[in-house]
Parts: C-alpha cells; structure tokens; sequence
C-alpha cells in the first residue's frame, strides 16, 4: 500500500482506509471469534424461540401460520441485533483505554475522526451486515429439513428439521412446505401502516373521509435508526469514559440517571397537572378528554436526532482529549 | 528546535510533578533522559508525544502542538513505551499495515535492522520472547524513519550482544535532522550512544548538555584520598570521581558519576553549566 | 466522567423541558375545552326539560331513576363522560336531544359508555335508534312503563 499524504488533517480516504484495514487484520481472530458467538447464539435462539411450534400452525389456531412466525423471525432479528451491536459498542474504544494498546491507538498518524468513524462503523455498519448475513443463514439452515413422519396421536403430517424443529405439513400428504425466513424489514411498512387513521373532514362539498398515515416509512426508518444509534452511541460513551466494565457501569449511570429523572418528572408533574375539582367534575359527572389531538407531525421527531448526534460529539472531544 | 516547553506545569491527581519547567531539545541529537524513580522522565516523554497534557505552559514539537495529535504531526513521531504492545502478527505483515501512515518509512531498512537484531521477520510476534519483541518495535522505528523517537526503557529486556547491537544502530541513524531521545535507568547502556544528557528530578531540569560540554568542564579520573570532588566512590581501581575540569584535562565521560554529582550538587553543577542548553 | 460530560444531562433536562412546554400546552388547550363542556352541561341543568330523547347513537347511556333530585330540572349525570361529545345533548324548548356520539376514529366500540343519566318521574324519556340506551327496571317501576 502506498504512503497516505498527512496533510488533510481531518478526513483523509486513503489514510481511513489504511487504518480500517490495519484495524481489520490485527483484530481478525477477535472478529471471527465474535462471528462464531453470532452464529451460535444466533442458532440457539432461534431453536429455543421455535417460531415452528405447531400452536402457530393454522391446522391447530386457524390463525394465520405465516403471519405468525414472521412475527417471530422479526422479533429473534431485532433483539438479536440489538444484543449484538451493544456488545460491540461497550468494546468500541477497548484499545484506546487499556494501558499497553493505547500508546499505538493514540498516536496512530490518523486523525480523531478517523479513529472516530471508524468505531462507528465497526459498531453500526459492520455488525449490522454480519448479523443479517449470519441470521438469514442460521435460519434457513435451521429450517432445513430431514426427514418427516407422523405424530401418530394426532395423525397429523409432521416434518422435522435436523436441528429439532418439528412442523405440521400444510397440505395434506406429502407435500411439505419449508417455513420462509420472511422479510424481517417489513415491520416498517406494517408499523407505518398500523399509525394510518381515518378522520372526518368537512369541506365545501360535505363530510368526507381522510385517510391519513401519521408515521410514514420514511419517518418510521429513521426512529428507527434513530433508537438504535442512540443506544449504541451510548455504549460507546460507557465505552470511552470507563475503563473496565464498561457495559454495567454504563447502564448503572445512565438508568439511574433516568429514576431520578423519571422520579423529578413525576413530583414536578403531579404538582403541575393537578386538575382543581371544578375543572373536572360537575356534581356527580367527570369530565375527561380524549379528543383528538391535533397532532404535530410526526416528523418533528427527527429532531431528537440531536440525541445520539450529542453523545457523538462528547465521544469524539473524548477521543481528542484522551490521556493515558 | 525541536522541542521547546515552556513553564510547564503537570501533576497526577495531586501530586505535583513538574512546576515552571523550561527544556528546549534541538534535533541533530541523541539526548539521554536520566532522573530518579519517580522524577517524572516517561511523564516528560509522554507530554511531549500528547500522551499528556500540561496544566499549564506550553510545548512546541517540530512547529506542533502535541496535544492537538495532528495526523501529520503523528507521522513524524515514534514513540517506543516501557510496556510495548505488539499484535498477533508477523512483522512483516505488520509493518506492510503501518507503512501508509509512515511517509519515510524504509522496508530495506527494516530487514536489515531484523537482521541485525537476529528477529525473524516472518515469526508470528505473539510466540516470541519479550526482547525479541523489543527489538522488533525497535527495529520498526528506526526504519519509520521519523523526525523524533522516543524511547522509553528501550534497553530493558534487551540481552548484552542486542544492547551493542541497538547502539550501532542508532548511532547510525542519528542525522542532523533528527532527534532522539532515551530515557533509561540503565546509565551504562547510554555509553557511546547519547551526544547530550537531560537530568530531570524534583519537578524541574537539573542539566541539559552536550556529552563533549560535561568532558569540556568535568574530569573523571582517580582521586587522591583526600581530593575534594562533586563525586566520589570507591572501586577496585581506587577513588573514583569527577572534579571540575581546571586543567583542560581529557576525560571520558562516566555517566553514572556524573548523574550522581547532578543529584548531590545540583546548585554547584548548574553553576558550572550555567545556562548551556544544547544547541547546534 | 468529565464536565462535558454534563452536556448530555443538560440535553436530557432540555428534552424534559420541552416535553413539559407542549404537554402543558396541550393540557390547557384540553382545559379549555373541558370547561367549555362542563358551562354547557351548567346551562343544560338550569333549563326545565320535560323530554328527553335518544336518537340515532350508539352511545351506551344507561337511564335511571334520580335518587335524590337535588337540581331543579329533574335530571341529573353520573359517570365519566369525554367532553368532546358535550355537543351531542342538544335543548330544544323542554325536550333534551341526544344524538351521534359516534366514534369518528376506527374504533369498533362507542366512546361513550360510562354515562347514567338520573331521571325524576316527570321526565319522558324516548329513544329512537339507539340500541345501547339502556332504561333500567327502577325507572320502568316508578313511571309504569
């Protein structure tokens, strides 16, 4: 590899790229270490949380099966991923706290951003990627079958899969239909459709009906992505300010933090919102209001992008000002 | 100048360290860093690499500020700690991942030095001993061939044909654009290596001079018994010590008489001194 | 931990502020609306009603009779009652009229469904095309009906 010019002293693509594949080669029997728990992890979840149970199946609930255990394959997808990335946002800045390592991780010729972004992507893009590749694996694997035969109690059709799995056939006879793995993003587009309502509007020509879809895909990607930056942002600040046990001490500080908080609000919010008796109540009857809400627009959320964003700039005046 | 400190000021939590501490080192020089346990010489190593950030006053490294760690600045600094840290790699493969960040840096060099050394640079770094390790960071900064190394203890560890080996290697390297500095407890390991000497202790810079300047003003030879002089001991050979030097005698410098007679008589020492700094 | 680590609990006591300021926006706007409500529920109580009618809801109103008629007209509410639907009782003349009181959102049951209405014996009380109005025996034993 070529020598990378120093005289951009923030941002540099060549220099990035040399520090992420120096990062890569060093850490690599870490990273494969840590794709082996993804994959066991990953297998034994998905075996114990058997989305394939026969009281999914609509032979026994009538409920519709594929609708089922998507639900299932999402939920496995998500709290896996999340398990996933926070772990590898609480060893983010491992190297920059431990005595020996970080001499070489400080004054590596790369700027703090550099250093920065890259532990970013190692905690966001990279987990992410593996995750996905090793979740749709494991499951389709998992849901592999070997063999069938019949539950001879219920006499009903039975396949059962290498790894333990056991799935009525869908059809009748020897048809057996593999359980899809199916599209764990879809929980967007069916949240985005769950926040739709229906108001009635009175215009020129009358009353009519509108429909109207409060969090739109769009809106709905990003709290998404929002909630999981926040959370792995987090990690990464426990990350850098503390240096051994990082995760516990980062959960400690922080959820007691919110008791205190969640207790200020509630005493300032009791004293606050204390409806006087004739505001509410008119002899035996009480009045309360539900009415709708004319609600802002669920775009303003976007703005609590600033969250994450914060903890981003702390960790990085962190990095700038880390002493050893 | 290389390096230029003005009234700096450092403490660990309350332990004062350095107060009003002024040291200028220029390049061209293999400076020898000597001081007590606990006079703060890897303190001073690690505020000028921006490992540490003074309290007060200012440090000025090859036009930088050390604490800003500017890539470029970076790039012309290689910093060799006590405790070393190497991955599980084969240095070969290892320096190919740092050769992008270091624009100097020399693969022939680096062989060559392995091959003075006696380290293998195809052996995985994790299976070799701690001063094979040694050598090898050795080895790869001399061959990033950086403005500024610094180095920590760099003979610690260090076998008796490889300490020989490291000072013909850096007497070899040692240019006029560059700057070197040791800090060791090992004084004899500085023999025939260092140009100029930096005695830190109690917060402050005791010296800072040339070799040739402390032989100019200091004699080290064998005292009659009742010579007065700034150090003394007694050896095989007799009385051993350093006087002030009023014949224009040659000596060869003894460092670790000379580090002695710093710490015992400071005030006389800076007097003889004066206000030399090493300068070119 | 460092001071600017102090920026991040500036930021969450920001949120919280800012929370505070909308809620409590629309908390006045809520009590607005609620005192709008309870004047009208004042002037339904202060006029003289002969007849009440349920008509075309399915508003879950249960009829019964006053145990103590305290007020003048002879009707009295007991229960929770949203304060949107205040508009659905309408007085004309002596008569008081209660219709909608449907549910403008997709919900699959009424919105109205904690509200006793307390009758003296004087009062008619009629419905027409309101399935969940129900008129207790009390009432039916008093008036004979």
């Amino acid at each position: 590899m070529i020598n990378c010019v120093m005289m951009k002293e923030i941002f540099d693509i060549c220099r990035f790229k040399a520090l992420a594949w120096k990062y890569y080669r060093e850490n690599m029997k870490t990273i494969l270490i840590f794709l082996g728990v993804m994959v066991v992890v990953t297998f034994m979840v998905v075996c114990k949380f058997n989305p394939f149970r026969m009281e999914y199946t609509s032979l026994y609930t009538g409920s519709n099966y594929l609708d089922r255990y998507y639900g299932m394959f999402a939920k496995i997808f998500w709290g896996l991923l999340g398990f996933f990335l926070l772990f590898a946002a609480s060893y983010s800045f491992a190297d920059f706290m431990s005595g020996k390592k970080s001499f070489g991780a400080l004054l590596l010729p790369a700027s703090s951003f550099e250093k920065l972004l890259l532990a970013i992507l190692n905690s966001t893009v990279v987990v992410f990627l593996l995750h996905v590749a090793v979740f749709y694996s494991v499951a389709h694997v998992a849901c592999s079958y070997k063999y069938t035969g019949f539950k001879e109690a219920d006499k009903i059709a039975v396949a059962e899969s290498w790894s333990g799995f056991s799935y009525p056939v869908l059809t009748s006879g020897a048809e057996i239909v593999h359980p899809k793995v199916g599209n764990v993003f879809s929980v967007v587009d069916r949240f985005s459709e769950s926040s739709a309502y229906t108001r009635e509007v009175e215009d020129g020509t009358g009353v009519r009906k509108e429909r109207t879809v409060y969090f739109t895909p769009f809106v709905v990607w990003n709290l998404l992505i929002m909630y999981w930056l926040y959370f792995v942002f987090v990690f990464m600040w426990g990350s850098i300010t503390f240096r051994k046990r990082s995760a516990l001490l980062t959960i400690l500080v922080h959820g007691l933090f919110f008791l205190f908080l969640g207790w200020l609000v509630y005493r300032v919010g009791t004293v606050f919102w204390k409806i006087p008796r004739e505001e509410a109540m008119l002899y035996g009857l009480y009045f309360y209001n539900t009415g709708e809400l004319v609600p802002l627009s669920a775009s303003w959320l976007l703005l609590l992008y600033i969250v994450p964003l914060t903890y981003v700039g702390i960790i990085w005046k962190k990095l700038k000002n880390k002493q050893v | 100048m290389m390096i230029r400190m003005n009234q700096l000021d450092f403490s660990y939590r309350k332990k004062n360290v350095f107060s009003g501490l002024n040291l200028t080192l220029s390049e061209g020089h293999v400076y020898g860093l000597l001081g007590k346990n606990g006079a703060g010489k890897s303190t001073l190593l690690k505020l000028m690499c921006g490992l540490l950030f003074p309290e007060r006053g200012e440090i000025n490294v090859m036009g930088y500020l050390p604490s800003a760690r500017k890539p470029a600045f970076l790039s012309e600094l290689f910093f060799i700690p006590e405790e070393i840290y190497l991955p599980d790699l084969k240095m070969s493969a290892y320096a190919e991942l740092l050769r992008p960040f270091y624009p100097r840096f020399d693969r022939q060099m680096l062989e060559e030095y392995m091959e003075e050394f006696e380290v293998s640079l195809d052996e995985r770094m994790s299976r070799m001993s701690y001063g094979q390790r040694k050598k090898a960071l050795i080895c790869l900064g001399l061959a990033c061939n950086t403005r500024l190394l610094v180095m920590d203890e760099p003979t610690n560890g260090l076998d008796i044909p490889s300490k020989s080996h490291f000072r013909c290697l850096i007497a070899s390297v040692a240019t006029k654009d560059r700057c070197i500095i040791i800090s060791t407890h090992q004084v004899r390991d500085l023999d025939n290596l260092i140009d100029a000497l930096v005695v830190v202790e109690e917060s402050r810079i005791l010296v800072n001079v040339t070799t040739d300047r402390i032989t100019e003003k200091l004699v080290f030879k064998n005292l009659e018994e009742d010579e007065s002089a700034l150090f003394a001991e007694e050896s095989v050979k007799g009385r051993w010590g350093v006087v002030v030097n009023e014949n224009g005698e040659d000596s060869k410098l003894d460092m670790e008489l000379f580090f002695n007679a710093v710490l015992q008589h400071p005030e006389k020492i800076r007097a003889i001194f004066g206000n030399d700094k090493v300068n070119d | 931990m460092k001071k600017y680590d102090f920026c991040l609990l500036a930021l969450y006591v920001c949120l919280v502020v800012v929370f505070f300021v909308i809620a409590w926006g629309y908390d006045q706007t809520r009590r607005q609306e609620r005192r709008k409500g309870i004047q009208y529920f004042e002037e339904i109580y202060r006029t003289p009603v002969k007849t009440v009618v349920f008509q075309d809801t399915d508003a879950a109103i249960v009829v019964d009779g006053a145990v103590q008629n305290q007020l003048e007209n002879g009707l009295e509410f007991s229960g929770s009652f949203d304060v949107r639907y205040a508009a659905c009782f309408k007085i004309s003349g002596d008569t008081l009229v209660f219709s909608g009181g449907r549910s403008k959102h997709n919900g699959s049951y009424p919105d109205i469904h904690n509200l006793k209405l307390h009758v003296t014996r004087h009062i008619r009380v009629d419905t027409i095309n309101a399935p969940n109005v129900r008129i207790e025996r009390t009432l039916t034993e008093q008036d004979g009906i």
